[in-house]
């Protein structure tokens, strides 16, 4: 009886109470300095500019830019990704405003948590991609 | 003593373990635990999630009113001489700020257990066992069906898993260990015309729990792990998700009408043990009524 009770409270402090750090509502990752994004295999890099902060389950607009004029829309894609719970969001609609500046419509994060705004692009036949992280708040 | 060891038919945990959305979650079968013949168990849970775990320890407080409540039916019947057959389904009613709630079916569940340690005498030790195989039906709606989080109720795979559970008592003390083993298969889905497989991979939980009798009630406590591996994505780009964790702890008041009816009150929380990863953790209460047929 005793050893059957000291091996349920030695599991109980094996685990040992939750101590979490919990993080700031606002705390969003920007990408907004020059050649923040690279693409090493293509020699690009980019920069992101919010109109707004992301939040969760709200639309928003970034404007990415791109140091190569020649790229178009179709050389670019453009993915949300939440790697801890194995999913996507809805698609992003992707504008090109000329010189390698686009606009990334329809950004919608589905929950807050840790996110990806994945980046491929493809010149001359290379591909190359650049996985950039942010933070969602509720 | 007889509603003492009937008692015992009611110190494991109805758990139901998931991620907020995600994630190959499963849950342990209403198993027969006595000399019963059929079982039928109805349980109301409502759960509000409590917080998002991210990797290292990092967490983000939710107060968005995303709660859930469900109603779960489980049912069970012996065949042969120690072999029992079982079935759960369930609905829910989510809710939160953001989306319209929603009444949505769950996933469904099939288990074939097998008496495979059966108490023949009485022993201060050796425990009475079972071991079940059990299997996950994606009935409900999944993350890789919907965008809308109120309409998601299922893990979106089926997942075949086999366990063990034990039950032990010694004197007004009763104790349980349950384990289980379970492994999620791949599925392809479609999402805005694009393909999209998800391959999941093994997941385990663990439950110890222990109980104080008194007369038809008994009072139990519990603490339960859950582990879900990461998952493989193949759709135009690949990628990985990250492993899933959790810890319950668990409260739990039973209290037997008669030998064929019982009440169980479980109240569970996420949030107090342990370093969670990559989940959401919720904080509930369930209430279930089982009904027994004796042999």
């Amino acid at each position: 009886m005793k050893s059957l009770s000291t091996l349920f409270f030695l599991f109980a402090a094996c685990t040992a109470c939750a101590s979490p750090e919990y993080v700031d509502a606002n705390r969003t990752v920007a990408a907004n300095s020059e050649c923040s994004l690279k693409f090493n295999s293509l020699n690009l890099c980019g920069q992101m500019e919010w109109s707004q902060t992301p939040k969760n389950q709200t639309y928003t607009t970034f404007t990415l830019t791109l140091n190569d004029a020649s790229l178009t829309a179709a050389d670019l894609k453009v993915y949300l990704w939440m790697p801890s719970m194995g999913h996507g969001s809805a698609p992003v609609q992707i504008v090109d405003l000329g010189n390698g500046v686009f606009d990334i419509q329809q950004v919608y994060f589905v929950m807050p948590g840790s996110w990806e705004i994945r980046f491929e692009i493809t010149k001359n036949g290379i591909t190359d991609s650049y996985f950039h992280t942010l933070m969602i708040a509720r | 003593m007889r509603c003492f060891v009937a008692l015992l038919f009611f110190l494991i945990p109805k758990i139901t373990f998931a991620a907020a959305c995600c994630g190959g979650g499963f849950a342990f079968p209403s198993l027969i635990l006595n000399d019963d013949k059929h079982q039928l168990t109805v349980s109301l849970g409502h759960q509000k999630l409590k917080a998002d775990a991210l990797s290292g320890n990092e967490w983000i407080r939710r107060n968005d009113n995303n709660a859930t409540t469900n109603l779960k039916i489980d049912a069970a019947t012996i065949f042969g001489k120690n072999l029992q057959l079982g079935a759960s389904t369930q609905t829910s009613y989510k809710t939160n700020n953001a989306d319209p709630s929603s009444y949505n079916l769950g996933d469904s569940q099939l288990f074939l257990a097998h008496e495979t340690f059966p108490e023949l005498y009485f022993s201060r030790w050796k425990p009475h066992g079972i071991t079940f195989l059990q299997l996950n039906i994606p009935t409900g709606t999944s993350i890789y069906e919907e965008t809308q989080f109120t309409k998601l109720d299922g893990k979106g795979f089926y997942s075949l898993g086999a366990g063990l559970a034990l039950t032990k008592s010694f004197k007004v003390w009763d104790f349980n260990f349950n384990a289980d083993l379970h492994k999620s298969f791949a599925r392809t889905f479609s999402q805005n015309g694009e393909s999209i497989t998800v391959k999941p991979n093994w997941g385990s939980i663990q439950t110890l729990g222990a109980g104080y009798n008194i007369g038809n009630y008994r009072v139990g406590t519990y603490i339960s792990h859950s582990f879900e591996d990461k998952m493989d994505i193949e759709s135009s780009t690949n990628s990985s998700s990250l492993s899933q964790s959790s810890y319950t702890v668990g409260l739990v008041g039973n209290y037997m009408v008669s030998l064929n009816h019982a009440f169980t009150l479980n109240y569970s929380n996420q949030t107090l043990l342990g370093k969670p990863q990559n989940t959401g953790l919720t904080e509930g209460i369930t209430l279930s009524y089982q009904h027994r047929w004796t042999r």
